[in-house]
């Protein structure tokens, strides 16, 4: 694993325009923008089949950990599920309501890997993962026999036409004061459903009608299916909740509710302890001293907020990069043991792993200077050579 | 994996393809209400009701369905005015909105268990949704 620096294409912004990343820029903190043209990260074949496996290995435990929480019906205080949602996570589960895709992370530094966490809710980062770093890997010289892990395009249509009958209709929506790299990754999204032979359009959260029969659109159209770009968690605080009924056929499914809540880290722990891919992981305590070096996370958080570092027991503040959001705050926490990962010139990347369906279909790294990637964290592609 | 050689028609297609983003105003404030359970007001005769709303979305009070009675009720014909939102007192009827006249119901509205087509109120927005930031991870 190495990090390169490559001549930036030509005309490279007006190739992210051209496929609809036009949030490429977005700045960050230090003057930069997301997307770091001419800044790739370098894996051998093997490196790239050991991340692979270990994404499909990893995904296979949660949902075993899943399964076996369903089965004895019991969830643990520190996932904190509203009492409303446990009837539909069930539902989905035993209905096998299918997942669409999810996101990894991992901290890896060429021979160990680490899961950071799974993003199997609302992971974001989708289309510059898909296809903008695949762009870059067709148009950009200087790299023999290179090759990239990536067939996240291909396999989300294939995946939709297995969730959907072709013609079907699918709603999508996000939060209408979202920014625009969630409504560009809705839209990527609904791109590929478009491509999968599916009906399509879109609207806000907010817009969804209730007419007292059925959930609808802005044409009072019953809402089928829904693909949300927005939080199981937030759905359940709010008025709406009200109407769900447990044959609503909402993609992410409700079962996902258990695997992106940090508390699956715990239960992750307990049932394969030591594992090598996992990171020792608790329910937080305060009445309790870890020794060492720990990162307390809220179970219900996104983008590296409200992260802290443990010392031998006595909190030391925010951890670098990590941003504070007091919505984030009201759940509980995980606390997890501290990965060190090498500097890559300065840089810490943090490995995203795709998994579309239940197989792995790609990498994306986001690198940045500080301990978390968060926000202000930089897009840098990849690629692979034998 | 993807080889570098895979085409690329399907992306090509996804390329060519530009999807706007549709923007359509609230039409109510996000979360700032709860519009409440589905129900009817209930009257002692069809004349009240009628005055109240109007004849057409009246109907006589099915007793085995019914589910309380208040004091001195029993055995009497009473009329159920239309299906509303506790919260949100019209209904759309003929394509346009209805609102009572006057309020001479007595007693609670009823909590209507099924929605009846003939009388669908205009759906209600905003139970989901909240600003502020994005979420995405």
């Amino acid at each position: 694993m190495k990090r390169k620096l490559f001549s930036p294409r030509t005309d490279w912004q007006l190739e992210h325009q051209k496929i609809g990343f036009d949030y490429f820029n977005l700045p960050s903190l230090d003057g930069s923008i997301y997307w770091s043209e001419g800044v790739a990260y370098e894996f051998t074949l093997k490196q790239i089949e050991q991340l692979e496996d270990a994404a499909n290995e990893l995904h296979q435990m949660c949902l075993a950990v899943v399964g076996d929480l369903i089965q004895r019906g019991d969830y643990p205080n520190y996932f904190q599920i509203p009492q409303a949602a446990i009837p539909h996570i069930e539902h989905s589960w035993r209905r096998n309501s299918p997942m669409l895709y999810g996101r990894f992370d991992f901290a890896y530094d060429g021979l160990q890997i680490k899961m950071l966490e799974y993003n199997a809710d609302t992971p974001t980062g989708l289309l510059e993962a898909s296809v903008a770093q695949w762009l870059w890997i067709e148009q950009v010289s200087g790299i023999a026999n290179r090759d990239q892990f990536n067939s996240i395009h291909e396999d989300l249509i294939k995946r939709w036409k297995t969730i959907l009958p072709r013609g079907s209709h699918l709603h999508f929506a996000a939060c209408q004061e979202a920014g625009r790299e969630d409504w560009g990754n809705l839209e990527y999204l609904m791109d590929t459903a478009f491509q999968a032979h599916l009906q399509v359009s879109e609207l806000s959260m907010e817009n969804i009608g209730w007419n007292g029969q059925s959930f609808v659109d802005l044409n009072n159209r019953p809402i089928q299916n829904l693909f949300k770009l927005y939080p199981w968690e937030w759905i359940w605080e709010e008025s709406f909740a009200q109407y769900l009924q447990p044959e609503t056929n909402w993609i992410e499914p409700c079962w996902k509710m258990l695997l992106s809540n940090k508390a699956i880290l715990v239960e992750l722990w307990k049932r394969y302890p030591n594992h090598p891919l996992l990171v020792e992981t608790y329910a937080y305590d305060p009445e309790q001293n870890f020794s060492g070096k720990w990162v307390k996370k809220p179970i219900l958080a996104r983008e590296g907020a409200n992260i802290r570092v443990l010392q031998d027991g006595p909190d030391q503040g925010a951890a670098s990069g990590s941003f504070y959001f007091d919505d984030y705050d009201k759940y509980g926490y995980v606390i997890q043991k501290w990965v060190d990962t090498p500097l890559f010139s300065g840089q810490l990347p943090t490995l995203g792993l795709w998994m579309v369906g239940h197989q792995c279909a790609g990498m994306s790294i986001r690198e940045d200077c500080y301990d978390i990637i968060g926000n202000d964290a930089h897009f840098a592609a990849h690629y692979f050579i034998e | 994996m993807k080889a570098l050689t895979t085409e690329l028609n399907e992306w090509q297609i996804m390329r060519s393809k530009k999807i706007n983003l549709v923007v359509v105003p609230l039409l109510l404030t996000a979360c700032s209400h709860n519009d409440g359970p589905l129900v009817q007001d209930v009257y002692n005769n069809q004349y009240d009701c009628a005055a109240d709303w109007n004849t057409d979305t009246c109907e006589e009070e099915n007793n085995n369905a019914s589910s309380g009675y208040y004091a001195g009720s029993y055995g009497s014909n009473r009329y159920l005015g239309p299906q509303y939102y506790q919260n949100n007192r019209e209904v759309s009827f003929r394509g346009h909105t209805l609102r009572p006249r006057s309020n001479l119901s007595v007693g609670q509205p009823t909590v209507s268990t099924t929605l009846k087509s003939s009388s669908l109120s205009s759906p209600i927005r905003g139970g989901f949704g909240r600003g502020g930031m994005s979420f995405g991870g």
